[in-house]
């Protein structure tokens, strides 16, 4: 049985040939019929949607939670291949963390916690044998849950694209499909009516609105959404706000063609960010631009710089590939795997150094190191950035502000977000890091400033990025709606739309996987291909050193801070942490499962994503 | 040196491997030091593959993976 072949089959497939034509001319003068654009945010965000609710629950939540069940009064650690832990049990959600963190949150947030038992948290199975296991049943029990509304968006998407996954219905300049009123509604009810006639500001229980929850949740004790997961996972690990920060450069492709006019204040996080009103200046539902931030340089106002797509290169200077000096823009790439003859050389990858010139003059020494994927996306549209969640929770940390001594606990260091805090937080978890074999305390990060790119800040991005896509689909569901006429709104593909293909030309597509920029570069000849470059989001984040000997997004954040603080090397859970807040890519391979429950692995070449 | 690899990373889509020195940290526990590597161990071969084909079929084969 054949159980998962990878997640990311949805975007390389949307950007390849339907934009080439529009930016560059390079496939067809013919324009995108307007009405195929409005099928195609439709089919991207809703599978954005299913793509950050999969990433927390099923990629990065197991981190942090011990998958147990609640049988006949006890706590039974789950075994299963892929559930069971693979770390010392004190890493995880723990009695011992809970109750360290209670107190304080009983404080801050009582109706979480109250210490009489009242609080939401309070009120779970199991809480008064083992509150730790308690949480991690819940989250276990959430991570069931995200199945089956990740089966709803790709329901929502189907209807679209004629199937999910693996879209069917996207063809070059168009889209082929149709919707009728009852397609619509049916989207609406699985997205939020809930077929009792409920409103987004009001999902029906059940539905995925419901489920992504919002930004309010925790601060409300209204428990069972992702957005209270994501702000209770951030109150129990807060040390993570100071962890993996990476280079403070953030690049955005921009995706959502044909949106029209997308207000930010319509969703509640974007109301709260923006009272007086924001609407996005580019002509797409996200903008596409570049932000050199690095600390602080995000806090707005934000500049964001205009992407010129001639200022992008490639170093395979730290890969596998046959060498290069310099940088290469992809239309003139080289893509030869050369792992033999490189062995002993600089390069220990198959992904190459995708890096962006900000200066323009093709000088080796101006190709910046960037993070591509939802807090990027998010900064460059001015939604996220270092200290923003203070508008959110009252445990937020501030710009700039150094981390928290677990060491010591020192009480020396500055405030969290008002007296004390950052001290109290530091001393309970002092506590927690001791159960830990062989370690006392935790990290010392008094020395890290918080800059608003840590481990917390891509998973906390990724979470409100999710929110307000759902208020866009909204919008997008409402945009088809009103192009039905005669029983059908219809992609406006005639004959005259279909691209033809000129002698030679050069193409690109550029959008935003789930996970990241993602462009296509081609050129042809004949109608035949000559030339195939793929600059992918995972080549950005995970890219080796490149030629001016710089380290990739990621790297930098095993590295930041004086270097990633491990309690143990036999564990590394915290290297996996940092890994895993990205949405890393690589290549696929499929997973097969005995009737025994003997689990092999067989690679299959793929495309990172 | 002591070191700590990671090869590969589970729960992720694809084949990544982490490689680091690590030293003692100040106190307790131990630090990465500046030599972190991110390693992605598989080639895709889609510029290859492509090469020859039409180009409206890239974006179906790209997608099927």
């Amino acid at each position: 049985m054949c159980i998962g072949t990878g997640f990311k089959y949805q975007t390389h497939y949307e950007d390849k040939l339907p934009k080439l034509q529009r930016p560059l001319k390079g496939w067809s003068t013919k324009a995108l019929p307007a009405n195929a654009a409005r099928f195609r945010n439709i089919i991207h965000v809703s599978n954005h949607i299913m793509s950050h609710i999969l990433h927390f629950y099923h990629l990065v939540a197991l981190d942090y939670v011990k998958p147990v069940a609640f049988l006949g009064g006890n706590f039974v650690p789950l075994t299963r291949p892929f559930l069971a832990p693979r770390y010392d049990d004190n890493y995880y959600i723990t009695t011992a963390r809970v109750l360290a963190i209670a107190p304080l949150l009983a404080a801050l947030h009582p109706k979480v916690y109250k210490g009489d038992g009242s609080g939401c948290l309070e009120g779970l199975p199991g809480w008064a044998v083992n509150p730790g296991d308690a949480i991690n049943n819940y989250l276990t029990g959430q991570y069931l849950r995200a199945l089956n509304i990740r089966r709803m968006c790709h329901e929502i998407q189907a209807q679209y694209s004629g199937r999910a996954p693996h879209n069917s219905g996207w063809t070059p300049s168009g889209e082929t499909s149709s919707a009728t009123q009852a397609d619509i509604n049916k989207s609406r009810e699985i997205l939020y009516e809930g077929g009792v006639g409920r409103t987004p500001a009001d999902p029906a229980p059940g539905t995925v609105m419901d489920f992504v929850g919002d930004p309010s949740d925790f601060a409300n004790g209204k428990a069972g959404t992702m957005m209270f997961d994501v702000v209770a996972a951030a109150h129990l690990f807060p040390e993570y706000f100071w962890m993996g920060n990476s280079c403070g450069n953030y690049m955005a492709y921009g995706w959502g063609e044909e949106a029209g006019t997308i207000n930010f204040s319509d969703s509640v996080y974007g109301g709260l960010l923006f009272p007086g009103g924001k609407t996005n200046p580019d002509q797409r539902a996200s903008r596409r631009g570049w932000v050199a931030g690095g600390a602080l340089g995000c806090i707005p106002p934000v500049v964001v710089n205009p992407i010129n797509i001639m200022n992008l290169g490639e170093s395979v200077t730290g890969s596998l590939y046959k060498p290069y000096a310099g940088f290469k823009h992809p239309w003139s790439g080289v893509t030869v795997p050369d792992p033999e003859g490189l062995k002993g050389s600089l390069g220990y990858s198959f992904l190459k150094s995708p890096r962006y010139d900000t200066v323009g003059l093709h000088n080796q020494a101006d190709y910046k190191v960037f993070e591509v994927g939802p807090l990027s996306r998010m900064v460059v549209n001015g939604c996220y950035y270092a200290g923003v969640l203070a508008v959110l929770y009252p445990v937020a940390p501030v710009a700039g502000q150094p981390g928290p001594d677990l060491v010591t606990g020192d009480p020396v260091n500055p405030p969290y977000n008002d007296g004390g805090l950052l001290q109290a937080f530091a001393a309970a978890l002092r506590g927690v890091y001791a159960n830990i074999p062989g370690v006392t305390g935790g990290p010392n990060l008094s020395g890290v400033a918080y800059n608003g790119d840590s481990v917390l800040d891509r998973i906390a991005a990724r979470a409100l990025e999710c929110r307000m896509q759902c208020d866009e689909l909204v919008h997008f569901l409402s945009q088809v709606e009103g192009t039905i006429t005669g029983g059908y709104a219809t992609t406006g593909i005639t004959d005259d739309t279909v691209p033809v293909l000129d002698i030679a030309k050069k193409g690109y597509g550029m959008t935003e996987a789930s996970r990241g920029a993602l462009s296509h570069w081609l050129k042809y000849k004949n109608g035949k291909i000559t030339l195939y470059q793929a600059i992918v989001p995972t080549t950005w984040n995970a890219s080796p050193r490149d030629a001016n000997g710089n380290p990739g997004p990621a790297e930098q954040s095993l590295m930041s801070g004086g270097g990633l603080w491990i309690a143990d090397p036999a564990q590394g859970i915290e290297c996996i942490r940092v890994t895993h807040s990205y949405d890393f890519c690589i290549a696929c391979a499929v997973h097969l499962i005995t009737p025994e429950g003997e689990v092999k692995t067989v690679d299959v070449p793929a495309l990172p994503g | 040196m002591a070191k700590i690899i990671i090869d590969p990373v589970n729960r992720m889509e694809g084949h990544l491997g982490i490689e680091a020195d690590i030293t003692p940290a100040e106190s307790n526990g131990f630090r990465l030091n500046p030599n972190a590597q991110c390693r992605g161990n598989m080639y895709r071969g889609f510029e290859q593959l492509l090469k020859k084909r039409d180009p409206r079929d890239a974006m179906v084969i790209t997608q099927r993976h």
